[in-house]
Formats: structure tokens, C-alpha cells, sequence
């Protein structure tokens, strides 16, 4: 049995998905985390039952690309069941895509879901009345705390019910949609709680949302970088001193398994501490509902740079990762927007890039460590704001504007803040025993082989031939060398100093270091980025993407050197 | 309309000292001048509340003082590095008294 999960943005659908079959999908109180279909298999009374978590929509008028692949879906694919996730606090504007579900003919079940949020509001629902107007099961559920679950597996075991169809245009739709809602809906408290509003009031305020917003920034930057340091000292002592005991027995598995792999995944995994400690203050932001307001705040200011309120979503994505950024872009209607959008991504600071900066603050800037990483986070952006600007005034000329819903306030539920967190350091992980893997033990041959030593070695001819290219910033063959195999993954560059076993402070000074870190911010996007871009905007785009930023990133890097070269 | 007019003199003050310690002025040694703006940020939004006499920023502005002085005292723990936003936490009372009679 295959069941399209189907709602507008941020309502629970992947909540209920996990509720419903006990998955771990990562989901957020932040509109557009879904924006690929996902499937969850779930047994219900012994019976399989296959689950589609479609993107969030609003309706089926609009030709943004998740709204597409929604509507693809539902007219190729032919699901047997169509589970429609209503907000249950917001009953009037999730109805227009409920009603519109009702022309595919096929059987539906509503789940009536934040049931325990509407109650909080004294939202009333006459489910049975609503059941009766519409033609299907109508349940109450709160995927968060469970309620409703079990009947609603009841009811999609039973295969639902044919709506009745509602046709008509936009403008019909909406109408009907208002007048259903008045006649099952009763609202015995209009306003918003007292918390909600007293926070709203000071978060939004004209003079001190974008402080306070960069005060959690900052407070961002200070739990990732130096409340995870004990911890990340402590595994880094632990796979050096492994290293050196493996690599001292004879012969070259033990070299390769001690110089290459635990030198090289060693190195990566140490910083598991502070990616883990970024995710979970981001998780906490989101799951709070206080990152829509911030993107809310901002929207005015990135219009400035031709970009709007949904590209927010992506570029704070891509602090965690710039692959599923790229894919949130699908979100935005506007095209031109979109490709400016995917292209300025990669400059958001993505947390492989962390450990190369917490690697050369450590050494060179023990003190203001986290001012130094903060600072690369916010250059970043910089870039990416002046990037859209430019891109914005010259190629992809035009204006945009976007709607988006202010989720509640919520206290973040641990277990969803375990399951967000946990998901996205778990490709961290994965990514150390998979992709990092190979690569350190690619850097292990070509640095051992064919002379023994490294200055006799393939590394060596490579590393010096490209070396020239950036002699003006005075790094060294290795330290190219390391950021060629970072084009594989940006973790790989920390990975390859590893089993380089450079010593930096001896081969460059701070300023040199700090280019270093500049140009690791900004050069070409890591392989799987660029793959990302080339499906989602084109070959054309991508190849583009690859030469601005390293364009960029050199130019950045040289003015950051001369600079430097005048203290 | 006293507390509020209290925190925000404490938390100017706050600011103050941890923008000599970042400048290392006067024998003040050790702060940040981004600590010093998340403090001034907290003394700003206490003010307000002041002048547009509103306690929902006597409210925030005590979570988020509480919020940072909470990391400041991890960040000591972890690393040693000292910040005077450690002493917010004067803030966690009403901030807890006051998340109590919202709910």
C-alpha cells in the first residue's frame, strides 16, 4: 500500500512520517524542509504500508519545482491513499489545498495534525461535520506527542474515502475553503498567547531583532567553537597517539593504516564534537520557531541584494551542508532568483569547512579563535550578498517577492532535537568512514610512493608543479596539495595535513593563515556541491559556479596576504 | 519599573567593564568585544522596555542575559576564558519566575 503524505509547509508531515513509522527523518518548525519526496516503510498490524513525504505546498497554482514534483507524483504515481497533513491552528489556508487534493479521485484521509497547539488556542474543530462536508476520515493527531496515532493508522489501514470534488478557480477555492472553516471551526480566544506576543514584540522589534539576532550568532560561535574544544582536544590526543602506535609496526599495511587512515579519518573525526554542537544549536534555533522571524527580519535587507525571504532558507542551509541548500532552492517561484541563490551558496560557510578553521585558529589565533571563525562565517556572507548583487545587476537582472508563515513558538522536544541533531552529524560520520576514507588513503600512496619519502613522492610532483599558481600568498607545495584533494570534500584538507604531517606554524605566518582559511572558504564548491548545482540549474550554471569562486576566492586571498604583509 | 531600571544600570555596567577588558584598559584583562555586544544588546533591550514602559522586554532580555550567561559560565568551565557575562545570571529569577506566569 503506498501513501502520499501531502500538506503545506511546515504543518508535520515528517513528524507524523517518524510517528507513524518509527523512522528518524529530520524535520524542523521551519517552512520548506522537505523538498524532495521521501519514503518511509512502515508495518501497520502486520501489513506494509509505503509512506511519500511530498514537499510542503500551498496549492497547485504556482510553478515552483516542489509543487511540480508534488503534483507529478500524484498524477503519475496514482497513490492508493492520499494522507492530507492539516494545520489544525491555520484550518482556512490549509483547506484551499485540501480542496483542490479532492480532483484527483483519489482516497483521501485528513489528519487534523498540532491538534494539542489549536487546543492550547481554544481552536474547536467539529472533526465529524468537517468529515461529513468533505467526504473523507477526518483524525485529531499532534505527531508530537502522539495522539490520534493509532486511529490514524486505523483509518489508513481501512483505504480512506473518495472526496467529494470541489472544483472551480482560485478565487472559488478560497471562498469555499473560508466558508467550510466558518462552519467547523469555533475560536474561543483570538489572541496569541502571552508569551508568543512578548517574544514576537522584542525578536521583531525595528532596533533590536538584528542585534539580538547577531547576539545568538555569536552565542552559535562561542558553543561550536569553545565549549567543544575539551572535547575535541581530547579525540584529536586520542587518534594521534593510535596513529603513531599503528604506523609503528613493520611493513606498509600498518604504514598505510596508521599514516593514512586513522592519521587522516582521525583528524576529521576529532572535530565530530564541535559539527555536532554547531548542528544542535541550529536545531534548537529552528525547532523553537525563532528562525522563521529571523528570516522574516532580513528579508527586507537581502532585497536590497535582489534575493527575498525564501532564499534565506537555503543560505542558512547551507551552514550545515550546501547540497541540500542547493535542493532547498526549489522552493523559490522566481527562476532567476533561484540560480542566484544556488549559485552564491557555496560561500555559505558549510561545516566541513569548521574543522580547517578551528585547525589554523587553534594554532595562530588561540585567543580570539572564535572571533577568527565568526569572522569567516560572516566574510562568507558578505561574499555571497555582494555575489547576488552583482549577478542580480548583470546577468540575472529582475525583481521577486515571497509570503511566508510565521510558525509558534515551541519548547523544542528533546527527542526531535536528539533526531535532528543526530541526523545531520550522522552524514558527518559517513562521510569520514566512506568518501574521507578513500582520500586518506589515496594521500597515504601518493605521498609514499614511488621515493619513500614525501619529497620524492607523486604528492610532491603534483603539489609542486600547481604550487606557483600560489606562490604570491607564499604557501607551501603541501599545503596545495591539500587543498587540490579538498575539491573531493572540504574535510579532506584537514585530513591531508594529517597524514602530510605538516607542521603549520613552521611552514606559514598568521596572516598567510588566514588567507588560507579565506581561500578554503571561498574556492570551487566540493564535488557533490557542484553535481548538486549541475542537476538543479544546469551544466552552463555549474561550470560558471566553479570559475567565480575560484576567481574569487583568489583574489580574496591575495588582497588578504598583502594586507596582511603591511602589519 | 525599579528592576528593570536596575538591570539595565547592571548590565551597562557589564558592558563597560568587559569592553575595558577587551581593550585591556586599566588593568582590565581578557574580555571580548563580542561578548561586549551581546551585553550591550541585553542593556539596550532592558532600556527600551524602560522608555516604551514594557515588560516584554524586561522579559527578554532577562532569557537571553540568563541564555549567555549560561554559555559564558560553560565557556570558563571549557576553556578558562573569562567574560563578565558570566554575572547575568542575576537575570535567571525573573526570567524563570516570569516563563512560569506566561505559559
Amino acid at each position: 500500500m503506498k501513501v502520499a503524505m501531502v500538506g503545506n509547509p511546515n504543518v508535520g508531515k515528517t513528524s507524523l512520517l517518524n510517528a507513524l513509522t518509527g523512522g528518524d527523518f529530520s524535520v524542523g518548525n521551519f517552512p520548506g524542509v522537505t523538498v524532495e519526496k521521501k519514503e518511509g516503510k512502515g508495518l501497520i498490524d502486520g501489513k506494509a504500508v509505503t509512506f511519500v513525504d511530498l514537499p510542503g505546498i500551498y496549492s497547485f497554482q504556482t510553478e515552483s519545482l516542489d509543487e511540480k514534483v508534488a503534483r507529478d507524483y500524484l498524477e503519475k504515481e496514482k497513490p492508493d491513499l492520499i494522507l492530507n497533513v492539516v494545520n489544525a491552528l491555520n484550518l482556512e489556508r490549509n483547506l484551499y489545498l485540501t480542496l483542490q487534493l479532492t480532483r484527483f479521485g483519489i482516497p483521501m484521509v485528513i489528519a487534523l495534525n498540532m491538534i494539542d497547539e489549536a487546543e492550547k488556542e481554544r481552536i474547536r474543530i467539529d472533526t465529524k461535520k468537517l468529515s461529513e462536508i468533505i467526504g473523507v476520515p477526518v483524525i485529531k493527531t499532534s505527531a508530537v506527542k502522539g495522539v490520534g496515532i493509532e486511529e490514524l493508522k486505523r483509518e489508513i489501514l481501512r483505504g480512506g474515502s473518495v472526496p467529494k470534488v470541489f472544483s472551480g478557480d482560485l478565487q472559488d477555492i478560497i471562498r469555499m475553503a473560508e466558508k467550510i472553516a466558518r462552519e467547523v471551526k469555533v475560536v474561543e480566544k483570538l489572541e496569541k498567547p502571552e508569551i508568543d506576543e512578548a517574544l514576537d514584540e522584542v525578536f521583531m522589534d525595528r532596533h533590536l531583532g538584528i542585534p539580538i539576532f547577531l547576539s545568538f550568532m555569536w552565542m552559535m560561535f562561542m558553543f561550536t567553537y569553545s565549549v567543544a574544544q575539551p572535547l575535541n582536544d581530547l579525540l584529536s590526543f586520542c587518534f594521534d597517539g593510535l596513529a603513531s602506535y599503528v604506523a609503528s609496526f613493520d611493513g606498509w599495511f600498518f604504514s598505510m593504516l596508521g599514516d593514512g587512515v586513522v592519521a587522516g579519518v582521525g583528524s576529521v573525526l576529532s572535530f565530530v564534537p564541535n559539527i555536532a554542537f554547531l548542528f544542535l544549536f541550529l536545531s534548537l534555533l529552528e525547532l523553537s520557531g525563532y528562525m522563521p522571524r529571523a528570516v522574516f527580519l532580513v528579508d527586507g535587507f537581502m532585497s536590497r541584494f535582489g534575493l527575498n525571504g525564501r532564499s534565506v532558507i537555503p543560505l542558512i542551509m547551507g551552514f550545515g551542508c550546501n547540497v541540500p541548500a542547493i535542493l532547498a532552492t526549489r522552493s523559490i517561484e522566481d527562476r532567476k532568483v533561484r540560480i542566484v541563490t544556488a549559485l552564491i551558496n557555496p560561500f555559505m560557510s558549510c561545516s566541513a569547512r569548521l574543522p580547517i578553521y578551528v585547525l589554523f585558529a587553534g594554532i595562530f589565533f588561540p585567543k580570539t579563535g572564535s572571533v577568527v571563525v565568526m569572522s569567516m562565517y560572516v566574510i562568507g556572507v558578505l561574499i555571497a550578498l555582494i555575489s547576488a548583487l552583482i549577478l542580480r545587476k548583470t546577468l540575472l537582472k529582475g525583481e521577486s517577492e515571497f509570503i511566508m508563515e510565521l510558525p509558534p513558538y515551541m519548547l523544542p522536544n528533546l527527542k526531535e532535537l536528539w533526531l535532528m541533531t543526530w541526523s545531520r552529524t550522522k552524514h558527518f560520520i559517513q562521510k569520514a568512514g566512506t568518501v574521507i576514507l578513500a582520500m586518506s588513503v589515496v594521500v597515504w600512496y601518493i605521498t609514499t610512493y614511488p621515493g619513500g619519502s614525501i619529497e620524492e613522492s607523486y604528492a610532491a610532483m603534483l603539489g609542486k608543479a600547481i604550487q606557483p599558481l600560489f606562490s604570491p600568498m607564499g604557501w607551501s607545495w603541501e599545503l596545495v596539495l591539500a587543498l587540490v584533494s579538498g575539491f573531493v570534500a572540504k574535510e579532506v584538507v584537514v585530513a591531508t595535513i594529517g597524514v602530510l604531517n605538516i607542521d603549520v606554524p613552521s611552514v606559514m605566518t598568521s596572516y598567510q593563515a588566514f588567507a588560507y582559511m579565506l581561500f578554503t572558504l571561498l574556492y570551487m564548491p566540493c564535488i557533490a556541491t557542484i553535481a548538486a548545482i549541475r542537476a538543479e540549474i544546469g551544466t552552463r550554471w555549474a561550470m560558471f559556479a566553479v570559475l567565480f569562486s575560484f576567481s574569487v576566492a583568489y583574489a580574496v586571498a591575495l588582497i588578504a596576504t598583502g594586507v596582511g604583509m603591511w602589519f | 519599573m525599579v528592576l528593570a531600571f536596575v538591570f539595565t544600570a547592571y548590565f551597562f555596567l557589564l558592558t563597560i567593564l568587559e569592553i575595558l577588558s577587551a581593550l585591556n584598559l586599566f588593568g582590565f584583562e581578557g574580555g571580548m568585544l563580542m561578548n561586549a555586544f551581546v551585553l550591550g544588546t541585553v542593556t539596550a533591550t532592558y532600556l527600551k522596555g524602560l522608555i516604551v514602559k514594557k515588560d516584554s522586554y524586561k522579559f527578554v532580555a532577562s532569557l537571553i542575559a540568563s541564555a549567555f550567561s549560561t554559555l559564558a559560565i560553560l565557556v570558563y568551565l571549557a576553556s578558562g576564558s573569562f567574560s563578565y557575562g558570566i554575572f547575568g545570571f542575576i537575570a535567571v529569577p525573573y526570567a524563570v519566575k516570569e516563563l512560569g506566569n506566561k505559559k
